[in-house]
């Protein structure tokens, strides 16, 4: 199941929908939005009122289904599924899941590891911050920000530039 | 060589700088993805940073620096993601 939905997500239909009989494993990774959050301009974590999420649907749906058969190819997963909402999402709600099945956990655990890794390194979506407090802002991480392995290799420079990617708007621009 | 309009879909931060969901760029046949890059800059000088941090995608998939570009495609500019 590689779906992109505006409903919210039913996560026992994605933990279903990986179940197979030659499986013992199937692990589920859940996205949740954060109400409060580390801010590089803030001494104290910043209260997210709510997020949009934005795709570029048809190459995120490629882009999720080569994911699949990449994980698929360094694994011996047997069934992947990955959703992800766009549109408003509220504090607590799932954003994203990914799940996975094997024949024993650890090669269920790798494979939905590196999907969620990759999903959000690859796949053409975007969240806006919605602030309590004031305003809004597009999120754009800098590819030195993350301690994962794919960014662990990047060129210094991209380390430099951490705050600046954020490109602040007005929530009265962007309803 | 002559001039050809390249449509540019953006997105999120990048589609909050230039005030749209896509832009035209008029560019020399062949051009190269470098270029598209450095032309949307001069249009919108406030998107150089995440322009310069952006990859690039045609037909659904990333395409290098040296990707040649060719009339009537499309080209989407992929600031980082924050999907997830």
């Amino acid at each position: 199941m590689i779906e992109i939905t505006e409903s919210p997500i039913d996560l026992n239909q994605v933990l279903s929908s990986v179940i197979h009989p030659a499986c013992g494993a199937e692990v589920l990774f859940v996205g949740t939005t954060r109400q409060w959050t580390e801010h590089p301009d803030h001494a104290q974590p910043v209260e997210t009122e709510f997020l949009i999420y934005e795709t570029y649907a048809a190459m995120a749906l490629n882009q999720m289904q080569r994911l699949e058969e990449q994980a698929k190819s360094k694994w011996p997963v047997r069934l992947v599924s990955i959703v992800h909402r766009t549109g408003k999402v509220l504090p607590t709600e799932p954003s994203v899941a990914v799940a996975v099945s094997s024949p024993h956990r650890s090669e269920a655990f790798a494979a939905a590891k590196w999907l969620i890794d990759t999903l959000k390194h690859d796949v053409p979506i975007w969240k806006q911050e919605h602030y309590v407090q004031s305003g809004a802002e597009w999120i754009h991480p800098s590819s030195g920000n993350c301690n994962c392995p794919t960014h662990t290799t990047a060129a210094p420079e991209s380390d430099v530039v951490v705050a600046s990617p954020r490109t602040t708007v007005d929530r009265a621009q962007h309803p | 060589m002559d001039p050809m309009a390249i449509q540019v879909r953006c997105f999120a931060g990048a589609a909050a700088i230039v005030g749209g969901p896509s832009v035209t760029v008029t560019l020399a046949v062949r051009s190269k993805i470098s270029q598209l890059r450095e032309a949307m800059i001069a249009q919108f000088p406030e998107l150089a940073t995440l322009a310069r941090q952006s990859r690039w995608a045609v037909a659904n998939d990333f395409v290098s620096d040296q990707f040649e570009l060719l009339p009537s495609m499309t080209v989407a500019m992929i600031p980082p993601v924050s999907g997830g």
